[in-house]
Parts: C-alpha cells; sequence; structure tokens
C-alpha cells in the first residue's frame, strides 16, 4: 500500500484534462469543489452587499456583523496593525467556512457523492503554505527585513536553529490539524451512515459536519493571525 | 509482521488518551477561572482555545504516525 493513497483517500479523483503547450493538467474533484464553492462566494457577496444605505436594515445588519466578527479577530489576534489583514484573513474565513460546512448537502441531494475539497490533502497544504508566506511577509513588510532577520537570533544566538525548525513546522501541523480533522469525520459519517442510515446520523452530523467544520475554520484563521502577531510586532 | 504493526499502531492511538485528558483539565481550569471572575470570560476563552489547539497537535502527530505505520502494513 502506498502511503499517498492514503492520505488522499483515494477517493480524489479526475475529472477532466487540460492540455496547454503539451503540458497536462488534470482538473479534480476538489478543483470543481472550489469553483462551486466560489460562485456560492460570490453570490453571496453580492446579495449581502446590493444598495448600502446609512442607515443599515436588516441585510446590511447581517454583512456588517460578519465584518466587525472578522476585524474583531484580526485586531485581537495581531494588535493594532490589524485592520491591514482584515482582507485576507476573512477571505480564508469565509471559504474554509463553506469549504468545511458543504458537505451537509449530502444529506439532501442523494445520488451525488459530495466531498468537502479540505478533505483533499493538497488543497490544505496550499492554504497553509499561503499562510506560513503571508506571515513571513508581514514580518518582513512591517520590521524591515533586518528587523525581521535579526528576530530569529533575538535572545541569543543559539536559539537560530530552533527558530527556524518552527517556521518549518507551523506550516505541518497547521495542515496536519484541519485535514486530520476534516477527513476523519467524513470518514466517521460515512461508516455510521452505512451502518445505521436513519435518525441517529442525524443528531452525531451536528457535531462531526457542522460544529466540528466550524471549530477548524476558526482555528485556522486564529492561529495564522496568532502568528502574524508574532512575526509583527517589535 | 502485520500484527506487530498492527499492536503498534494501537500503541500510537494512547496519545488520543493524553490529549483528552490534556484539554479536559485545561477546560475544567477554564470553566474555575470564568465562574471566580465572569468579565475575564473574553481573554480566558481565547487562551483556553490556544490551548486546547496545542494540546490537539499531539494527538494529530500520533494520528500521522500511524498513518505512516499503516503504509507499512
Amino acid at each position: 500500500m502506498n502511503i499517498s493513497e492514503i492520505l488522499d483517500n483515494s477517493s480524489v479523483k479526475t475529472v477532466f484534462n487540460i492540455n496547454i503547450f503539451n503540458i497536462n493538467i488534470p482538473i479534480t474533484e476538489s478543483i470543481i469543489m472550489m469553483w462551486i464553492i466560489s460562485l456560492i462566494l460570490i453570490f453571496i457577496a453580492l446579495i449581502l452587499s446590493l444598495k448600502l444605505k446609512k442607515v443599515p436594515g436588516k441585510r446590511q445588519g447581517i454583512t456588517e456583523s460578519i465584518i466587525e466578527f472578522i476585524s474583531n479577530l484580526c485586531e485581537d489576534g495581531i494588535g493594532e496593525k490589524g485592520k491591514k489583514f482584515v482582507g485576507f484573513i476573512g477571505t480564508i474565513l469565509l471559504f474554509l467556512v463553506i469549504a468545511n460546512l458543504i458537505d451537509i448537502l449530502n444529506v439532501m441531494i442523494f445520488n451525488i457523492d459530495i466531498i468537502p475539497p479540505t478533505k483533499d490533502l493538497s488543497v490544505v497544504i496550499a492554504l497553509s503554505i499561503i499562510s506560513i508566506s503571508s506571515v513571513i511577509y508581514a514580518g518582513i513588510k512591517y520590521r524591515k527585513f533586518s528587523g525581521f532577520a535579526k528576530s530569529f537570533f533575538s535572545p541569543v544566538a543559539i536559539i537560530f536553529p530552533f527558530k527556524v525548525l518552527d517556521y518549518l513546522m507551523k506550516p505541518v501541523s497547521l495542515t496536519l490539524r484541519l485535514f486530520g480533522n476534516i477527513s476523519v469525520g467524513y470518514l466517521i459519517m460515512a461508516i455510521i451512515t452505512s451502518l445505521v442510515p436513519l435518525i441517529i446520523p442525524s443528531f452525531l452530523s451536528l457535531y462531526f459536519d457542522i460544529f466540528d467544520g466550524l471549530l477548524q475554520a476558526y482555528i485556522f484563521v486564529f492561529l495564522t493571525t496568532l502568528y502574524i502577531g508574532e512575526a509583527v510586532e517589535e | 509482521m502485520s500484527g506487530t504493526i498492527a499492536l503498534a499502531i494501537g500503541i500510537c492511538m494512547t496519545s488520543c488518551a493524553a490529549a483528552g485528558i490534556g484539554i479536559g483539565m485545561a477546560t475544567g481550569k477554564a470553566v474555575e477561572a470564568i465562574a471566580r471572575q465572569p468579565e475575564a470570560s473574553k481573554s480566558i476563552r481565547s487562551l483556553l482555545l490556544l490551548g486546547a489547539v496545542l494540546v490537539e497537535s499531539t494527538a494529530i502527530y500520533g494520528m500521522f504516525v500511524s498513518f505512516l505505520l499503516l503504509a507499512k502494513m
């Protein structure tokens, strides 16, 4: 048995291929799911941001509470420079929330098997690489390159290899946390629905799909804000 | 050979028990702290979340090692 087979759960199928200049680009199920999620997010954003007024109504209240939640999250984690990161953090949070919750639709639509894209290891690796490179970018931007490089030797010079190891392990643990939680939750739900197809899965789905998905999306961006705050502070 | 590996995977899963004990202790202390000082609940909650996440990562490393062992089976 191959290790990549287990980690991919061997269920990420290639739907079709695109050929550009003799380079074969496989389009997998999770990429198509991410296109659908982007369409859903664009649609929601268009509905929520239509005709904004000075005195908010019901619809604008929802929009403002979402944005306030994200900016509070950024300011708690990063500090006074948090306002600059609201766009980035908000994008990742909203994407992860929809991506983790989309397999609820499995209950309603029986013929199509919807997989959450965060169950694909390569999607999660890409997200955590984006996150860690934004941490490094923020460190270099706000402390200059010399200040950021000095932070690797900050209390004593001997700490340097541990700091490098720290920056290498951060994306690994982010990846394994999100991927492990989502794929194990999906696996447990699949096992339970094959054993007891009635009633019991609906209660367990509240925990494994909704609560766990929302919590993991929140934890991913929470840790990203903490890492950015650590890199930015003087 | 595969029986030994299966036993090793079982031993790896004790990391889940350790993480469970750790999260339980952290949550218990957090509840005590909030009961004593309800106005500090916001900062306690974010600290609790951070601690729980760090504790949970040990269980995830255990899961990763057991995946690696499963590939050898």
